[in-house]
C-alpha cells in the first residue's frame, strides 16, 4: 500500500503502534536495570552477611548464621543497638508531644506570622545536619553538658519534629472543620473532640508519624556524629566507626538487622497509609 | 493558639536557631588554634575561605562534584520517572517500592554496600576482569568516581520523585491532541511532555544540588582525602585541625547555600504544585 493511502487506513496506526511497543520495551529493560542498581548496594550486605568464613563477599561460599550470632554476643552493637532503642522511643515521644499541637495550630488557626511559624518547624529539614550538629556540639561545650543519651535524643527531637508536623498537618487540613464546630455546639468538651473525633480519624498519619519518626532517629548518622560520646553510642555510629577500620561478614549481619528494622516499619506503615502520600 | 504551637517553636528556637547564631558568633573569632574568645570580631576566616588554595579547592570540588550527581541523576532518572507516571502496572508500583525503600535505610548501611561492592575483590572488579576490561582489580574505593556512583544510588530518589509526581499531574488530552495532530511520538515527547515537566526537573535538581553540598557520611566512608569536599573539610577542621573558628565559617557558608537551594526548591514546587 502506497503513502499516499488515506491517513485512516489501518497500516499507518499499526505500525506506530507497533514501534510504541519497542520503544515501550527498551523503557521497562531500561528501568529492569535500574531496579537492579538501587537494589544491588542492599542485597550484596544482607547477601555477605550469611558467610561461613572470615572473607567479606557476594554471594557467600555459604549460609551460616555465625556472624549473627557474634554480632548479638557483642556488647558493644547489643549497647549500641540499646542506645538507640531507648533514643528512637523518647525521640519520638518528644517530636510528637510537641509536634501534633503545633500541626494543630498551623491547619486550625489564621494568626500573623503563620508562614513564619511554619518556615520555622520546617527549618531542621533545611539546615544540613552536619552544621546543625557541630552548632549543638559547640552550644553543650559551651555550657559545658557532657554528651549523653539524653543530649542525643534532644538533638534528634529536633530532626523528628518536621515530620510529625507535615503529616499530622496534612491530616487535620483534611478533616472539615465543621465536624468539630457540630460537636462543639451539642456541648462536647474540647478534650472529648480530641480525643472521640479527630484522633480516630487522623489515626493513620498518627502512626505514619510514629513510625517515620522512629525510623529518622534510628538510623540517623550524621547529628549523631557530633553527639555521641565514648560510652554513649547508636547503631549506626557504631557501623560507620567499625567499617572505617574493618570490613568483615560480622558487620554485614548487624547493618542487615539495621535495614530489617526499616522494611519492617516500612511494610507497617504502607499497611496503613498510602506511601507516596507521607514522602511529599 | 500560641499554646499549641508555642512549645514546638521554643524548641527549634533553643535547640537550632541559637545554637546557630553561636556558631556564626564562633565563626568571626580569630582564626588558628586556641581562639582568644577577647579578639575583636573579624571576617578573616570567610576572607580566608576564598581566598586560601586548601579552602577553595574544597568549595570547587564541592560544587563539581555537585553538578555531575545532578546532572547523572536527572539523565539517568528521567526515564524512570516517566515510566512510572505512564504505567500503572505492578512492576511500577514496585519500581517505586524500590525508589522509596533505600530512602529509609540508613545511609551508612548504604554506603557499606558500596564499599562491599567497589572492593578490591568486589563484584564491580570481578565483572570488570571477567569480561576482560582489566587483569588486575583496580582500585575503585576511595576515589571520586566512587563518591560520584554513590551519591547518584543515593539521591536519585530525590529527583525521580518531584519529576514523577509533574508528569503524573499533566492532562493526557495535551499529549492526544498533539499526536492526533500528526506529530510523532518522539515528537510529542519534546515538545509537549518535556517542556511541561520542566518544573518537576527544576525542583529535583535543586533538591539533588542541595543535598550533595551537605553530603557527609557517604564521602566520609568510601571517598578519601583525595576528594576534597565542603563537609568533609568542616568535619577535619573541627575534629582533628581544631581549627574551630575556621570550620563554623564553613559550615555558615554551606547552610547559606543548602537553605538558598532549598528556599528555592520549595519555592518552584508551591509556584507550580508539584
Amino acid at each position: 500500500m502506497s503513502d499516499l493511502a488515506a491517513p485512516n487506513s489501518i497500516p499507518g496506526p499499526r505500525r506506530r503502534k507497533r514501534r510504541f511497543d519497542a520503544a515501550h520495551l527498551a523503557l521497562v529493560a531500561y528501568v529492569v536495570l535500574f531496579v537492579l542498581f538501587i537494589l544491588a548496594p542492599l542485597v550484596v550486605v544482607v547477601g555477605s552477611s550469611f558467610e561461613p568464613r572470615e572473607l567479606l563477599r557476594f554471594p557467600p561460599q555459604g549460609l551460616s548464621l555465625r556472624w549473627y550470632y557474634q554480632a548479638l554476643n557483642s556488647d558493644l552493637f547489643v549497647g549500641a543497638a540499646w542506645n538507640s532503642l531507648i533514643i528512637a522511643i523518647f525521640a519520638t515521644l518528644g517530636a510528637l508531644l510537641l509536634g501534633v499541637p503545633a500541626a494543630y495550630g498551623l491547619a486550625r488557626f489564621d494568626f500573623k506570622g503563620r508562614e513564619a511559624v511554619s518556615g520555622l518547624l520546617n527549618s531542621p529539614l533545611l539546615v544540613p545536619e552536619l552544621v546543625m550538629g557541630l552548632a549543638l556540639l559547640q552550644i553543650l561545650a559551651g555550657l559545658q553538658i557532657a554528651s549523653s543519651v539524653l543530649t542525643l535524643t534532644l538533638g534528634h527531637i529536633l530532626i523528628c519534629l518536621p515530620y510529625v508536623v507535615r503529616t499530622i498537618n496534612s491530616a487535620i487540613v483534611g478533616v472539615d472543620r465543621s465536624v468539630e464546630e457540630a460537636a462543639a455546639n451539642l456541648g462536647a468538651a474540647r478534650w472529648r473532640i480530641y480525643l472521640t473525633i479527630l484522633l480516630p480519624i487522623i489515626r493513620p498519619a498518627l502512626y505514619a508519624a510514629i513510625l517515620f519518626s522512629f525510623l529518622m532517629s534510628f538510623d540517623n548518622a550524621v547529628l549523631s556524629l557530633f553527639l555521641v560520646s565514648a560510652r554513649t553510642s547508636t547503631l549506626p555510629i557504631s557501623v560507620y566507626n567499625y567499617v572505617q577500620y574493618s570490613l568483615d561478614p560480622a558487620i554485614a549481619a548487624v547493618s542487615t538487622l539495621l535495614m530489617a528494622v526499616s522494611v519492617v516499619a516500612l511494610f507497617t506503615v504502607s499497611r496503613l497509609v498510602p506511601l507516596d502520600r507521607i514522602k511529599q | 493558639m500560641l499554646g499549641a504551637v508555642g512549645p514546638a517553636c521554643l524548641y527549634v528556637v533553643i535547640l537550632l536557631v541559637l545554637p546557630f547564631i553561636y556558631l556564626v558568633y564562633l565563626s568571626l573569632q580569630e582564626g588558628g588554634h586556641g581562639a582568644d574568645q577577647t579578639a575583636a570580631l573579624s571576617l578573616a576566616n570567610y576572607v580566608e575561605i576564598f581566598t586560601s588554595r586548601i579552602y577553595l579547592e574544597s568549595l570547587w570540588g564541592t560544587l563539581q562534584l555537585g553538578v555531575a550527581v545532578t546532572a547523572l541523576t536527572l539523565l539517568i532518572g528521567y526515564p524512570v520517572a516517566y515510566y512510572i507516571a505512564q504505567s500503572g502496572s505492578r512492576f511500577a508500583m514496585f519500581t517505586m517500592a524500590v525508589i522509596i525503600l533505600p530512602l529509609f535505610v540508613s545511609v551508612v548501611v548504604r554506603s557499606f554496600g558500596w564499599m562491599i561492592l567497589l572492593g578490591r575483590q568486589g563484584n564491580v572488579n570481578r565483572m570488570l576482569m571477567g569480561l576482560g576490561f582489566t587483569d588486575k582489580p583496580l582500585q575503585l574505593l576511595y576515589t571520586p568516581g566512587a563518591v560520584t556512583v554513590g551519591l547518584v544510588h543515593i539521591l536519585a530518589p530525590l529527583m525521580i520523585l518531584p519529576i514523577a509526581s509533574v508528569l503524573r499531574g499533566l492532562d493526557p488530552a495535551l499529549r492526544e491532541a498533539a499526536s492526533s495532530l500528526g506529530a510523532s511520538r518522539a515528537k510529542v515527547f519534546w515538545t509537549v511532555t518535556l517542556p511541561l515537566s520542566l518544573p518537576g526537573v527544576a525542583a529535583g535538581c535543586v533538591l539533588v544540588l542541595a543535598h550533595v553540598i551537605a553530603a557527609f557520611v557517604l564521602p566520609a566512608l568510601i571517598g578519601s582525602d583525595r576528594v576534597k569536599l565542603m563537609a568533609t573539610m568542616i568535619y577535619q577542621q573541627v575534629m582533628t585541625a581544631n581549627n574551630l573558628p575556621l570550620g563554623a565559617a564553613l559550615a555558615v557558608v554551606m547552610v547559606v547555600a543548602t537553605f538558598a537551594l532549598l528556599a528555592l526548591a520549595g519555592f518552584i514546587a508551591r509556584r507550580h504544585r508539584v
